[in-house]
Formats: structure tokens, sequence, C-alpha cells
């Protein structure tokens, strides 16, 4: 095999001007978003995630109904107690997001709020209430544990096929987003003309590849004898009696205050 | 002196990757980096692509060191980019175009070569690397054989001066590979420098002048 | 000790707040170059202490009420410059949310409760410790009771100038109107006394656990937070309620509409100062550790609960842009 004469030569290239601003953040919000859900993955499990999801249910039912202020800070006042226990940098994560969202929500509530209802203002806290603690049970429990455990809540199969399915596929194809974003960096020596067009490119090829990955993860799970059916969850194995126990308090203590702190509220009109 | 090495360590989150590595490769050198799964090899690859840095001790290219700092230089970046060639272990995380043409033409675009030249670097690529009949399907509907080609392919029209190869032979059939061994052995002649990983001492044997022996504690002992 | 809005000049805030900001820069550089990435957040629990311990108020016959700080146990778990971060932090989230201490008196605070307190009450413990190796504890009590004091000190003293400064036309004064022949009796008769003592108490009771239960962290090891450690946090939450049976205000905390009234060390003022009256001060979120329509107990500790999760977190959060530290080893030789 001989290379053509171009290729013997050494390349003699000076690049001009180009900021690729747009290509690196793009490249970095993926980043982050892939090590969010890779560092959820593999955490050991200590929590049962069916009584996560049932407290998750209750807290997120109990945050919406309520009407006043004082059971709202019972609940971010517990919200941060819990989060006080966990790692720094998943910490970053909740907070982070959970705080973005109440800002957007706050931004969506100020008309109403400059017009004189100050109860819009319950916006906000709900908000940062209801997200922080979707993500702090994600952050506890690893997500495929927690499709587990819709099973034996009851959800339909399809829909829980389905959830899975799409998380186990935006993992792995956040992944390649990722491969594929520093490999267009890589090469990106030069000025870019076509930014747009590498980008919808790059989105093309994710799409495709999703949709032949979501169709090998069902032959390959037929192949191991998935006829549509998530087993139940055995219940009650060893040594989580404790944990059961917990949780099960904390669910009657949020109960508790929901019913004591809005009823003081709803009788006295504190 | 292409590359220098000097006492480089780098982890993920606390966990050592790489331990008081040591090397040097001299222009036109080829190097085998061999070692067991999860020694390294890897992680070496990309801090020599500059997509991770040294926590500790550095990486000279050309005389330059590489941090961070200066690959946010953008004129240096993309200057570094082009010297430095890297073909990944899956080659379809690294194919992102509609075509397999446009795939080819890409980097050579994107350095500003004019129209003919370009058109140039993309025939004889595809005619050298033996895929000129998929040059226009898309690349994720080509086999992983043949992805590989065009990975290989479309780094070989930017012409880089360093040659970094991530498992070169995986996904490879016994021809791909007869194939990848003569391509590589091109490269050498043509005065490029290679850096490749491998499991295949064969493979090792036949091109390299130097083994970068892996071990278990993450060093790196050179082998001459 | 935690001066409110309006009891000194802006003037007075803006030159103690000028000379806080070198002392805060190096308490910084100090932390981030001394204090490991795992232990940081302790960083955050010792605040939580130091938020608990002012929570716990002690009532003094006579009406008025103090409390420990805890700055100088901090200053002998993580240094001087860690404790002055902490209850910096401490102190900016009673301020904030639950109006303890004047947001444009913050500086002065500090000054006086993580500054002065915790380095004096830190060389004073040296100093015992040089002299009684064989006593840490004495050292570390004798160091809490000069730290508290000589805090107190300055607090009255800031108090005590501002109406010989600042006063009208009338000599009505502008801002705190009590002279330093009141002030300073005032606030030293309760610190050198019961407030002083429940520093040593403090210091000394949480020092002799810690001793006891997490010897890794009192010896400066890279010691996470153990068991111990939350569990006597939780402890100190349990406990706050107990602050509310002290029922006075603390002496130079009264409210605007308080200071008329007041009798303490001297006649009746008979009049608002005008500073005090018309003084800008920002809404609580939480005034004085109370949530409205939370009965006063669950209230006040709801408040601690949430004070110290806050305190955690924003160390723990800090910690986490710390680069992690990576134990290489030495290369093995031979190759």
């Amino acid at each position: 095999m001989e290379l053509p004469a171009w290729a013997c030569a050494e390349e003699d290239y000076h690049p001009t001007r180009d900021r690729e601003a747009f290509l690196s953040r793009s490249f970095l919000r993926i980043m982050e978003a892939l090590a969010a859900l890779r560092l959820s993955g593999g955490r050991a499990r200590t929590w049962p995630p069916e009584g996560v999801l049932a407290l998750l249910a209750l807290w997120l039912l109990l945050t919406a109904l309520a009407a006043g202020l004082p059971f709202l800070a019972a609940e971010l006042t517990a919200l941060f107690v819990a989060l006080m226990l966990l790692d720094g940098r998943c910490l970053r994560r909740v907070l982070g997001a959970s705080l973005a969202a109440s800002l957007a929500s706050l931004l969506l509530v100020a008309p109403a709020v400059a017009l004189g209802t100050g109860r819009a203002l319950l916006l906000p806290v709900k908000t940062f209430l209801s997200l922080g603690a979707v993500l702090l049970a994600g952050e506890t429990v690893p997500w495929h544990a927690l499709t587990g455990a819709l099973a034996s809540l009851r959800v339909p199969q399809t829909a829980i096929f389905l959830l899975d399915t799409t998380l186990r596929g935006i993992f792995v194809l956040g992944q390649e987003a990722g491969a594929l974003l520093t490999a267009l960096k890589l090469r990106s020596v030069g000025h870019n003309r076509r930014k747009r067009r590498a980008s919808a490119s790059i989105a093309g090829t994710l799409f495709l590849r999703a949709h032949v990955l979501s169709a090998q993860t069902y032959e390959a799970m037929v192949c191991r004898g998935f006829t549509g059916e998530y087993p139940r969850r055995r219940a009650a194995d060893d040594g989580r009696a404790l944990p059961r126990c917990l949780m099960l308090l904390a669910a009657l203590l949020e109960l508790f205050l929901f019913l004591w702190l809005e009823g003081a509220r709803a009788r006295w009109g504190v | 002196m292409m590359i220098e090495l000097q006492d480089v360590c780098f982890a993920y989150d606390g966990v050592p990757a790489l331990r008081h590595v040591t090397a040097t490769v001299e222009k036109g050198e080829t190097v085998a980096l061999l070692g067991p799964n999860g020694a390294g090899k890897s992680t070496l690859l990309r801090l020599l692509n500059g997509l991770v840095f040294p926590e500790i001790g550095c990486y000279r290219f050309e005389g330059e060191e590489i941090t961070a700092r200066r690959l946010r230089e953008h004129r240096y970046a993309k200057w570094f980019h082009q010297r430095v060639g890297f073909v990944w272990q899956n080659p379809a995380a690294q194919l992102f175009c509609a075509s397999v043409r446009e795939e080819l033409a890409f980097g050579p675009e994107q350095m500003g070569l004019p129209a003919d030249e370009v058109r140039r670097h993309v025939d004889d690529a595809l005619a050298l690397c033996g895929i000129a009949h998929l040059a226009e399907r898309a690349p994720y509907t080509l086999s992983g054989g043949e992805q590989k080609r065009t990975a290989i392919a479309a780094i070989l029209t930017m012409n880089p001066a360093v040659w970094t190869l991530d498992e070169p032979l995986a996904s490879l059939d016994e021809a791909g590979a007869a194939w990848l061994t003569d391509f590589l052995r091109a490269l050498k002649r043509a005065g490029k420098t290679v850096i490749f990983s491998t499991h295949d001492t064969a493979l090792a044997d036949a091109l390299a002048g130097v083994r970068w022996q892996f071990t278990p504690a993450r060093e790196v002992r050179v082998e001459r | 000790m935690h001066i409110p809005e309006n009891y000194l000049s802006p003037q007075t805030c803006a030159v103690l707040g000028a000379a806080m900001v070198p002392v805060w820069y190096l308490a910084v550089r100090k932390v981030k170059e001394e204090v490991p990435r795992e232990r940081l957040p302790l960083l955050g629990v010792g605040a939580a202490f130091s938020f608990l311990a002012m929570m716990l108020n002690v009532p003094l016959p006579g009406g008025t009420t103090g409390h420990a700080v805890g700055g100088v146990l901090l200053a002998l778990l993580f240094g001087p410059f860690g404790a002055c971060l902490s209850v910096s932090t401490a102190l900016f989230v009673q301020a904030l949310f639950f109006g303890d201490g004047g947001i444009l008196a913050f500086g002065a605070n500090c000054f006086n409760m993580a500054f002065v307190l915790p380095f004096s009450g830190w060389a004073a413990a040296r100093a015992v410790r040089r002299v009684l190796p064989a006593h840490p504890l004495v050292a570390a009590g004798i160091g809490g009771y000069v730290g508290i004091n000589l805090a107190a000190l300055l607090a009255a003293i800031e108090f005590g100038v501002q109406p010989l400064l600042f006063h009208d036309a009338a000599g009505q004064a502008l801002y705190c109107p009590y002279p330093l022949s009141i002030s300073i009796p005032a606030m030293m008769a309760g610190h050198l006394t019961l407030f002083g003592l429940a520093e040593v108490v403090f210091t000394t009771g949480v020092l002799a656990y810690l001793r006891q239960a997490a010897p890794e962290l009192v010896a400066g090891a890279h010691a996470r937070a153990s068991r111990a450690v939350y569990g006597l946090l939780a402890l100190l939450i349990a406990a706050t309620p107990l602050g509310l049976l002290a029922t006075g205000t603390a002496w130079g905390e009264w409210g605007a509409d308080e200071i008329a009234e007041t009798a303490d060390f001297g006649a009746p003022l008979g009049y608002t100062p005008a500073g005090l009256a018309e003084g800008w001060s920002l809404p609580a979120l939480l005034p004085d550790y109370t949530a409205p329509g939370v009965p006063e107990a669950l209230g006040y500790v709801l408040c601690a609960l949430f004070g110290t999760a806050l305190l955690v977190i924003f160390f723990k959060v800090l910690a986490s842009f710390k680069k992690p530290h990576t134990d290489y080893g030495t290369p093995s030789t031979g190759c």
C-alpha cells in the first residue's frame, strides 16, 4: 500500500480565528446531563424504592394541596434536612435544578405578585419543593430500581416498559451524544461554516440510532424470556425493616403536619 | 522530540487512572500501548489528544505544554487537533455526517483547503481504504468494519502528523486486520508518528519500535 | 450580642465592615489552602453548632437574656480562620432569614463574634495550654470565657460611642442612646457572669464529648462528620425550645417600639431615637425564629433545623467545588 503524495508530506496548517463557543457550550451541557444520569446509576440501595415512591407521591400531593405558608415552610425544612445528608456534588445538582425551576416560576407569577396577589408567591415555593423532592428521590434510589418498584404499585406493564426503555435509551444515547460531540470537536479544526448542519446531523444520527437501539433492546429482552410482563418484586426482604419503619413514620408525620397546620390555617385563618 | 510526558498523573474522581508516567515519543516513531483492560491505555490516548489534562506532571507536544488553558485558545487548539488524529475504539461514536463522502470532506473543508484539493483528498482516501463503493451511504447504516474504515479515512483526509488509535483491530475481520497492518506500515514509511493501543501482540511485533507496557499499578514501562 | 439594624450609625457599620474584608479574604485563602476537601463540610457542622448555641438563650434576673457563641470551640477544632468563616456564615443566615442582627450591622457583628471572639479565645487557650499542658479542657474553658467577654466589651463600646458621636440638635441620640457609662456595665454584667459561664460550659462540654466520641475530629485528621457529631446536633436542635424559657430581650436588642419604655440600667429613655424610628430594615423571612401560624416551640425547632441544614448544605456545596485530592503514591522503582 502506498499513501498518496499529499499524505506523505507534512501538512502546513495555520488556522484562522473562529470562536467555537456555540459548539463547546452545547457540548458541555450534554456532558453535564450525562454525568448526572451516570451517577444515579450505580448507587447502593438502602432505601426501599416502593417506599420512596409512595412517600414521593404523598409529598407531591400534599404540596400541591397546601394553601398556606406554615405547612410549606415545614416541608421546606424537612427537604433541607434530607438534602443535608447528601454528598456535595449530588447536592449541587439537586439544588441547582430546583432553584432554577423555582426562579423561572417566580418570573411567571411576578405580574400576579405585582398586582397584589401575594398568594401567587406560593407557586415558586411549591415548584422548589416538588422538583427538589423528585430529584432527591432520583439521587437516593437508582432509576432502574424506581421503575422496578412501579410494578409493585400496580402501574400498567406497558407504561413501565416504556419508561424503562426510555430511561435506558436516554442513558445510552447521552453517552453516545457525548462521544459524537467530542469527535466533532476534535475534527473541528477550522472555520466552521456549517455549525447548524453539523449539530443537525448529530441530532439526526442520534435519532436513528435510538430507533435501532430500542428495537435491539426489545429483541434482546424477548430472547431472554420477556413476554411483556414485569415480575412483581418480592416484598419484604431481609434487613429492610428499619428503613421501612422510618419511611412509614415520615409519611405519618408529613400527614399529621399537613392536617394540623393546614387545618389551623383553615379554621383560624392564619 | 514530538511528545514528552513527564511524571504524568491523572485521576477520575480521586481514583488514579495514570500514575507517574514518564515517556517520550520521537518524530516518526511507532508506539504500541500494551496492558490489561482498564490499565489506563484509553485514558492516556485521551490525554495525548488534549481531552483530559494531567493533574500532576506535564505533557509537552513539540515543546509546548498542553494544558486546559492553552487549549482554550481556539487557534492553538485547532492547530493541535489537526496535528494529532484520533481513531476511536467504537467507530460509530465518531461518525456524525449524513454521508461517507461528507464525513471524509469534513476535516479538509474545515481546514479551508480549496475545493479540488478536498475532492482529491477524499477520493484518494476512499480508494485507499477500499470504501469507494460506500461513498454515498450514510455512516450509521454501515457494518462495524466499514465504519472503522470510514473513521480512519476521515482522519486520513486531515493528514495529521501524529496518529493515535484506540484498539484499531476491534471490529475488523481478518482481511480488515491485514489491511490495517498494511495501512499503519504505510503511515510509518511516510514518516508519521503512530501511537496505538492493542491486545494483539502480533500487531505490536509487526509494527512497533517501542512498547509501552501498562502495569496493573497504572504505571508505564517503556520497552525499546 | 447581635447588634440589630439602626443601633449603629451607617458610618460605624461601614468602618467595621471594611475592617472585616481583609479578615474574610485571609480566612477564605487560609481555609482553601489548609482545610482538605473532606474536612470542609465539618466547617458547616461547626457553623451549625454555633448557630444552635446562639439560639439557646439564657435568662438573667432583671429581664435580659444572652447566649453562648461557640466561636472558641470552632477555633480550637478548625483553627481561628476556619472559625471566623463558620461563625460569619452562621451570623449571615441569622441576619438574612431570622432578623437576628442587622444586615447593615453584619460587619460589626462579625467583627465582634467572628473575628475578635475566636482569635482572642484561641490565643488565650493556647497561652494557658503552654502553662497547663495536661488540662486542655481548662485551657478551652478559659479561652471561651476570655473570647466572649472581649467580644461583649467591644459590642458595648460600639453601642456606647454612638450617643457621643451621633445626636441631633436637641441632644437626643440618633442611634443607640446609651453612653459608655451605661452600655459597658450593662453588657459586662451579663457576660462576666452567666453568659460567660454558658460559653465555658458549651465549649468544654462539646469538646469533652467530641474527645470521647469523635477523637479523630479533635485530632484534626481527615474525618467525616460521624454519627456522634450528627447525634449531638440533633440533641441541640431538640433542646432549642429551652431557649424560649428566657422571655426577655437581650440588652441592646430591643425593637424600635420597645426602646422608649425600657428601663434597664437607668431611667426609661422616654423617646425613640430618630435613626431607629425611621431607619431602614429588611423584613426577615422568619423574624425572631417564629414562623407565622406555627406554635412557638415547634416554630423554634423548625427554625433550628432549617438553619442547621442550610449551613451544612452551604459548606458541602462549597467543598464539592474543590478538586478531590488524589494520592498517587511514589513511582515503583526499577522501570
